[in-house]
């Protein structure tokens, strides 16, 4: 019988045309019985639970995509909420910017954002967050900005070290022209002085890491600063207006 | 690929290279290959043309002063359409030279303005390797 069933299995693999009837008379003649088994109730049951599982699997995936959505809506939210908060307490008229753009090259460091002169933005108003200073606008259109950042040494800021009130200039995250006779303690806050009118007093800008006397002169201290702000991580700006 | 496909190519991946982020601070420069596929491609007329079109949108795109990257990049399509009279485009150094030569171009512009330093010139060696390396792939598209 197993000899036979086996030469059987064998012989309707082959390709000829017996073969292919004899497929086609088999096919033929068991399908009432796969129709049958589906009035048998345990196989028709495992079919509904194939097909139901199926469907819960398709559903499970959109639940997921959903929850990654709701999370991404819900950070969005939290990040809102505290930039808006920051904006309320601020003493000056301000307008919040989600950054959509990078600066395309390698040698400068910027943003884009999506406010621009016809929302009242003009160069050289101060961009901040919550954690502190960011940089200045640069350059407008007549609906994006570009924001130079603090680290970029173009741009300069007039600062002050918060608890001994030493005067400095920042630049590319490094406080220059600090008195050499100052006493600096790493971790100290560094803040802005208001000096120059573009910058308000008060912002902070980060923290001292270490000081070094000027090379070149040995009249100056240069302090390495730690940014405030994560800079790679931005999405939403506040620009000061007044 | 004739010169006005180039000169949308250069749109696109300007834009692209905008919103990429920066890896270890260095950040995927797409312009120097397109410069350096201009200037082994097209006559020099062209390839300077494509180049400053390149580098003004490059400098839309960024805090620098408008046309510095313009004119450095029409300064290197000058030179390697020169040198592309005397190398063979097909050798595979030549393209990545030429992109190389292309990307340290538009950073001395960039150091006229912001000045050198010994971690800026660190930073020029990968930035010249990337645009080098990025080449190849920019050809092979810009071929086909």
């Amino acid at each position: 019988m197993g000899l036979l069933v086996a030469g059987w299995i064998v012989f309707i693999g082959q390709p000829t045309a017996v073969a292919t009837k004899l497929r086609m008379v088999s096919s033929q003649l068991s399908t009432p019985f796969v129709k049958l088994g589906d009035y048998i109730p345990i196989i028709k049951s495992r079919r509904d639970l194939d097909n139901q599982n199926r469907e819960l699997r398709a559903a499970n995936d959109l639940l997921r995509q959903q929850l990654r959505a709701f999370d991404a809506t819900v950070a969005e939210n939290l990040r809102l909420n505290k930039t808006f908060a920051f904006k309320e307490r601020l003493p000056y008229r301000t307008l919040g910017a989600r950054v959509i753009g990078r600066d395309a090259s390698n040698w400068y460091k910027s943003l884009q954002i999506d406010r621009g002169a016809a929302d009242g933005l003009r160069p050289d108003l101060a961009v901040l967050n919550a954690d502190g200073l960011i940089g200045k606008i640069t350059a407008v259109t007549r609906a994006e900005a570009r924001v130079l950042l603090l680290t970029d040494p173009s741009c300069k800021a007039s600062a002050l070290v918060q608890s001994s009130r030493e005067p400095g200039v920042v630049a590319g995250m490094e406080m220059t022209y600090v008195d050499r006779r100052a006493k600096i303690n790493p971790g100290e806050a560094v803040i802005t002085s208001g000096f120059g009118g573009v910058f308000p007093k008060g912002i902070f800008i980060g923290t001292i890491i270490k000081g070094r006397l000027d090379p070149q002169t040995g009249l100056y201290q240069t302090l390495e600063l730690k940014p405030a702000v994560n800079y790679r991580r931005l999405e939403e700006v506040v620009v000061i207006l007044e | 690929m004739n010169m006005l496909l180039v000169l949308i190519l250069t749109l696109v991946l300007a834009g692209i290279q905008a919103r990429l982020p920066a890896i270890a601070g260095l950040r995927l420069e797409f312009l120097p290959a397109l410069v350096a596929y201009s200037a082994l491609t097209f006559k020099q007329g062209r390839a300077i043309l494509c180049a400053f079109a390149a580098g003004c949108l490059q400098d839309a795109l960024s805090a620098g002063p408008f046309g510095v990257t313009a004119l450095a990049y029409a300064i290197a399509a000058w030179v390697i359409a020169g040198l592309g009279t005397v190398l063979d485009r097909n050798l595979p150094f030549v393209p990545v030279l030429a992109g190389s030569i292309a990307a340290i171009a538009g950073a001395i512009g960039a150091f006229c303005i912001i000045g050198v330093t010994g971690a800026a010139l660190l930073k020029l060696a990968g930035v010249a390797l990337i645009a080098g390396l990025i080449t190849i792939p920019v050809f092979f598209v810009a071929d086909t």
